[in-house]
């Protein structure tokens, strides 16, 4: 199937990797079908995230364990149950990311991932029970004082 | 700011057509009973965050944007 990008024209994908957002996402609640584009092969762990159908949003989405491997997100069975997902360990997560002009001041929110579940494609994004994960993660320490 | 005591049952109006009741106390957590008319949108405030946020994140970023970020996460290439 054939879907119009943002950013790159048409593009050709599977149906079969359609993701569901049957709620869409807060701001966004009138698409619900994305499509997560793997867009340079060497950093497996960014994608476009795009939406299907016309003036469709689209993200730059980020796996957080790349950058916080102890990331743990604590949701509830009742934030998860429309996923039909078989178990909460089932679940997969990626944080929606904002790209500043200056790259280095990206950040990702980590508060409120996106859920998908990958046997049932259906996702949504869940504001987490946790305190301690911020809405606007750096992507980068600054001044390189990474550890 | 302005700082009010309630006592569970009791309410705040917010002009004439909004109440804002407590309704339960337990530990840490509180429930609020909302009456709002419909055309107030009622948001818990991560949840409006979040809104706000996923606006400026639905961003067009054409490819050499995205190359450049690309370069940058390999310099910091962590651990």
């Amino acid at each position: 199937m054939q879907i119009k990008t943002a950013d790159f024209g048409e593009i050709t994908i599977d149906e079969a990797s359609i993701i569901n957002f049957p709620e869409g996402i807060p701001a966004f609640e009138e698409c619900h079908e994305y499509v997560l584009i793997n867009i340079i092969e060497e950093i497996p762990y960014l994608y476009y995230m795009q939406g299907i159908g016309e003036n469709a949003p689209c993200f730059a989405v980020i796996d957080p364990y790349y950058f916080v491997a102890s990331y743990v997100p604590h949701l509830s069975p009742a934030d998860v149950k429309n996923l039909q997902c078989s178990g909460m360990e089932e679940l997969r997560f990626l944080a929606i990311a904002i790209i500043d002009q200056d790259l280095e001041k990206s950040v990702m929110n980590l508060k409120s991932p996106l859920v998908i579940c990958p046997e049932t494609r259906k996702a949504k994004q869940i504001v987490l029970e946790n305190d301690d994960y911020p809405l606007r993660y750096p992507l980068f320490v600054p001044n390189g004082k990474e550890e | 700011m302005l700082v009010i005591s309630r006592k569970i049952g009791e309410s705040i109006m917010l002009g004439d057509d909004i109440e804002i009741k407590i309704a339960e106390v337990s530990g840490e957590r509180v429930k609020l009973a909302i009456d709002a008319p419909r055309e107030v949108l009622v948001l818990r405030k991560e949840l409006h965050e979040t809104n706000l946020l996923n606006q400026q994140a639905n961003q067009h970023l054409a490819m050499d944007k995205m190359s450049q970020l690309a370069q940058v996460l390999q310099q910091h290439k962590i651990k």
